[in-house]
């Protein structure tokens, strides 16, 4: 506890579903469904799911963009939802989020140097020309010039503006970032200069992050540990080489023999899952990925397994997967 | 230039400026429109600096010189293009006047009635919730005013009160606009909230918050500038249609007060002997069918060249 710098702790978010002409609940999108997970400093945890399965939903209700449903989450050893607005405010410098898709993450209307020097403002942090001063420092550093501070968003192509928004995270000088899918939207041949980037920043400014994406290959590189969610829980959590080399959800399995090897003699049979995932709103009771498990028992229709620390610091959640 | 020139300037157009000019283009394509902004033009430039160069005061009434038809000099030698009224007052002088507080009306309404429902609808867009479904009801229930009967309730109840530090030939025109923007604000309201419900999803919203920029800036920085488009559009209808309402009222006697002169009053005065003397309803028919058709115009081509896509 005392080195980690984010705890998450039995995190749920569900989403009304309202309906008929009263506008009553009428159900809900079990989008974040009890999730744990540390992240100690300096380090990054890489947060891997298909579509829709709750990975943005956790980040957002980490940083308060959206109210939690229930759970707690400690973030400097800090109870983030028991702060006060100007508390929160405060805490917000040391946490921040890069988007995925560069088009909508910045304001068409802003020149994208007012966009990076919001947090400042907001803060009050420097006169308007030392605030300048960082926004050009800031720029050069994400590999940017000084002068694209007085251009707007259209000008510029994805994978900058990704840089954009990297910089406006970073003036606040933060210590954790949430990136959600940073690179998802970009070109294959840019996202390995953006990752390089986020690598290279970490290393600078002793960041750490939260890296969202819906691949392992992407993660792959940049993670220290990394939590496999599927359905709006959290099914494996393991330090990077520990998943890669022995995984033990059938989830997970599944999703790492769909990566294509580059020895032919390490060939990883391939699981094909069946089926479509889930709705979020009307999931499946028992293990939620039963519906789709290639192993799954009579006992996974019924009992939802307990993510647990099956192996020392690999944490699982699956009936079949004994606790050594 | 050179090529290297060419691509410095190109480089140092800002969306702005780029984006004013294509607006710009579309506009002029939309012959209606360009004719309408020229007709607005000229008529603004005319009542705002014509009355400086008429010899006569709009109150100036000259004895035994009543109803002058156009083109005449009454006995004391004074020429009247256009004429005189039923008091001996010279027609074009008044039509001038006339037409600085029609038009005022209809600007100061669409202002108002702009900032306020903008303002309603993107704070209630923004939060959402609670306030936004009081908000909602707030303009129901505007909307559910018959606004014609409120107006003549209002427009007696007010005609005689005295406003501090507004002279006394203006107040009728102050309720009115007042009156007018009060329940004309709803428009705006909806619209904008409707753009601020998207925008809030955002990511760039998400983002000034992750930051901790307040709700107040994120509203004012954010979503009203991207709401402006189509606000533009609206305001410029507003203001044909406060003109067309000034004059309904005038109509009926309950819009701005003589002595002081619009062109929905001069038309209704002008009435009780209409058949004798046509010209006198003739000339500021004309202009109020006239400015409020080029708003319409004028606002419908600014609404097409800002989005082809958006229909309001
Ligand atoms: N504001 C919202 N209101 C209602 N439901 C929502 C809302 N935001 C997300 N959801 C639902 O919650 C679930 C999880 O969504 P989330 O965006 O967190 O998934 P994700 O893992 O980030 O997916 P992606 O890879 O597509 O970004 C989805 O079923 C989604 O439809
Ligand atoms: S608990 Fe059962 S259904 Fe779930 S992953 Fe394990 S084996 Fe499959
Ligand atoms: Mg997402």
């Amino acid at each position: 506890m005392k080195n980690d710098l984010l705890v998450v702790e039995n995190l749920v978010k569900y989403f009304p579903i309202r309906g008929g002409i009263l506008q009553r609940v009428q159900n809900w999108v079990r989008a974040v469904d009890n999730v744990s997970f540390t992240i100690k400093k300096g380090e990054t945890l890489g947060l891997v799911g298909e579509s829709g399965c709750g990975k943005s939903t956790t980040g957002r209700t980490i940083l308060r963009l959206t109210p939690q449903t229930s759970g707690k989450v400690w973030f400097d050893n800090k109870d983030l939802f028991s702060l006060g607005s100007s508390e929160m405010k405060k805490i917000r410098r040391d946490l921040q989020i890069i988007f995925q898709d560069p088009y909508s993450s910045l304001d068409p209307r802003m020149i994208v140097g007012e966009s990076i020097s919001e947090g400042l403002r907001a803060h009050g942090i420097g006169t308007p020309q030392e605030r300048r001063q960082i926004v050009a420092e800031t720029l050069v550093r994400v590999g940017l010039r000084a002068e694209h501070a007085r251009r707007y968003p259209h000008e510029f192509s994805g994978g900058q503006r990704q840089r954009i928004g990297i910089a406006r995270a970073l003036t606040m000088k933060p210590k954790l970032i949430i990136a959600d899918e940073p690179v998802s939207a970009l070109d294959v041949s840019i996202q390995s200069t953006v990752l390089n980037l986020l690598d290279e920043l970490q290393e600078e400014m002793g960041l750490t992050y939260v890296f969202i994406a819906h691949d392992l290959s992407v993660v792959e590189h940049i993670s220290d540990r990394i939590g496999v969610m599927y359905l709006g829980k959290i099914v494996e959590l393991a330090p990077r080489d520990d998943l890669f080399n022995d995984p033990q959800h059938p989830y997970t399995q599944a999703l790492l023999s769909s990566i294509p090897i580059p020895n032919p003699h390490k060939r990883r049979k391939r699981i094909i899952l069946e089926g479509d995932v889930p709705s979020a709103s009307n999931p499946p009771p028992g293990c939620r990925f039963h519906t789709r498990c290639p192993v799954a028992v009579d006992r996974c229709r019924i009992d939802m397994p307990d993510f647990e620390e099956k192996i020392a610091g690999h944490f699982t959640a699956c009936h079949l997967v004994e606790k050594i | 230039m050179t090529v290297a020139e060419l691509q410095a300037e190109a480089l140092l157009t800002t969306e702005e400026e780029s984006q004013f000019v294509v607006i710009w283009r579309r506009f002029i394509r939309h012959r209606m429109a360009l004719l309408g902004l020229i007709t607005i033009s000229i008529l603004l430039l005319c009542v705002i600096i014509g009355p400086v160069f008429m010899p006569y005061d709009y109150t100036d009434q000259v004895k035994g010189a009543q109803r002058l038809g156009p083109f005449s000099t009454d006995h004391l030698g004074g020429y009247h293009v256009l004429g005189t009224d039923e008091l001996g007052r010279d027609l074009l002088t008044r039509l001038l006047y006339a037409g600085r507080i029609s038009l005022a009306v209809g600007f100061a309404v669409s202002f108002l009635e702009t900032i306020l429902g903008m303002t309603v609808g993107a704070v209630s867009g923004y939060y959402g919730g609670w306030t936004d479904t009081i908000a909602m009801r707030i303009v129901d229930l505007v909307l559910t005013i018959p606004s014609l009967p409120l107006l003549l309730v209002m427009s007696i109840i007010l005609r005689n009160v005295e406003i501090p530090g507004i002279p006394r030939e203006w107040t009728s025109v102050v309720v009115i606009v007042v009156i007018l923007a009060g329940l004309q604000w709803t428009g705006p309201a909806r619209l904008v909230r409707g753009m601020v419900l998207s925008l809030r999803e955002q990511e760039f919203a998400e983002a000034s918050k992750a930051l901790g920029v307040s709700d107040t800036s994120i509203i004012f920085r954010h979503m009203i500038p991207n709401s402006m488009a189509p606000i533009i559009v609206s305001s410029t209808l507003a203001v044909g249609g406060a003109i067309i309402v000034e004059s309904v009222l005038s109509f009926l006697g309950f819009g701005v007060q003589l002595p002081t002169p619009t062109w929905g009053n001069m038309l209704s005065n002008a009435r009780t002997d209409m058949l004798m003397y046509p010209l006198l309803a003739l000339y500021p028919g004309v202009l109020i069918f006239l400015a409020v058709l080029s708003f319409n115009f004028a606002g419908d081509g600014l609404r097409d060249a800002i989005d082809p896509r958006l229909k309001m």
